[in-house]
């Protein structure tokens, strides 16, 4: 159990009807509850996910007990409203034209679009690519968000990076 | 190579700050005599910083439309998950009973379940004890979270009422004198407070206010 963050604090005075705090916890929140919601989706479909994602976690705040920090269980609630709302043919459509990681080049300056090969990577892993290394979760809070278990985030991770690193070599040797 | 995967496992945990599940000596010990795994190392920290180095990214900010989506929500919507919350607060003198009252339950039935000095086979002494310890044990969980209070009246007035009636019998007809029933009364204070925690009288009320209930709304998956 982590120690009480101001984040939590206005969680749980939200809870109790507080608006103001409510509003706290929006603004200080919604850049992360966005991009995981433009992750896991996409851009045009994040604006509405993200609002849902408040909307069923005001109607659940209530019940907030602060076990989990509060930013990992918006982050946790908007997995679910992504999972509910978009269905397979809009998933991720950004990934769809993707060239497979071994067609690509090193550009002009050497370097591999490592976003390019991020987005190949299969959804657990990119998931867990992006809590981590974007987000900047620690295992502990990225394993709360997908709930499941800390060693399942850490060999996702490591497996994620192993894909990278082999993508990486390939394009060096060409 | 299949020998490497736990060393890269670690390696990676060890590149995010976290626990890299093997002795860290052990790791560079590794790394020293395997030069693919160093190699590896050294690719993966270049990949990891050309990952988390990234353009900033425009994010809208809907904190005003947010607000007004939650103003315009039932009121309902979120009440269902308020009603069913359970009130779980009791003054504090009354809990501090109930662990008094809890903590001489335990100092009478520790006698029954060491000795058997009482007049009762050393297996009945055992069954009282172990009675007493549950009863002590009961009291305890009242006080800890109040909302179990009424849960636990009937099976304490069940107690209470039938061994007061038992004992009056046995006093009337000498079987046992009334000074050596007295640790019962215990139990009688016990009954009278927890009626008192689930039944509080006005003035004793304190102002509640909703505490989160143990089952929690789980947000549908």
């Amino acid at each position: 159990v982590s120690r009480p963050d101001p984040l939590s604090a206005d969680a749980r005075l939200a809870g109790e009807g507080d608006d103001a705090a409510f509003e706290r916890l929006v603004r200080a929140t919604q850049a992360d509850v966005w991009r995981m919601c433009s992750h896991l989706a996409n851009r045009d479909l994040a604006d509405d996910l993200a609002q849902e994602t408040y909307l069923r976690a005001w109607r659940a705040l209530p019940a907030f007990r602060g076990e989990s920090s509060a930013r990992t269980w918006l982050l946790s609630i908007a997995r679910r409203v992504v999972a509910d709302q978009v269905r397979t043919s809009y998933r991720h459509p950004q990934t769809t034209d993707t060239a497979p990681p071994e067609t690509l080049c090193p550009d002009d300056t050497g370097a591999v679009d490592v976003d390019l090969l991020i987005a190949g990577l299969d959804d657990d892993r990119r998931l867990a690519i992006f809590l981590t290394q974007h987000l900047g979760l620690t295992y502990a809070e990225a394993a709360g968000v997908c709930d499941c278990p800390i060693g399942t985030i850490r060999s996702r991770v490591a497996r994620a990076r192993q894909e990278l690193v082999a993508a990486v070599q390939v394009a060096d040797a060409q | 190579m299949v020998d490497c995967q736990q060393w890269r496992d670690a390696i990676s945990a060890q590149m995010d700050g976290e626990d890299p599940g093997i002795a860290e000596a052990g790791l560079e010990r590794h790394l020293a005599v395997c030069p693919a795994c160093l190699a590896w190392q050294i690719a993966a920290i270049r990949v990891t910083r050309a990952a988390r180095v990234r353009p900033a990214e425009p994010v809208p900010d809907l904190a005003e439309r947010i607000m007004q989506a939650v103003a315009a929500e039932p009121v309902a919507a979120r009440s269902r998950a308020v009603r069913g919350t359970v009130d779980d607060t009791a003054p504090t003198v009354i809990r501090l009973t109930l662990v008094l009252i809890a903590a001489a339950q335990i100092l009478i039935a520790v006698p029954a379940l060491v000795g058997n000095d009482l007049g009762a086979t050393v297996h009945i002494a055992h069954e009282q004890g172990a009675w007493g310890l549950a009863l002590a044990a009961a009291l305890g969980a009242a006080a800890w979270r109040p909302s179990r209070a009424a849960g636990l009246l009937p099976l304490l007035a069940v107690f209470v009422g039938s061994l007061s009636l038992l004992t009056i019998s046995d006093i009337f007809a000498g079987r046992v004198a009334p000074s050596a029933e007295l640790p019962h009364l215990m139990a009688a204070v016990g009954l009278l407070v927890l009626w008192l925690e689930s039944h509080p009288p006005a003035g004793l009320t304190i102002t509640s206010r909703p505490v989160p209930s143990p089952p929690r709304e789980r947000v549908a998956a």
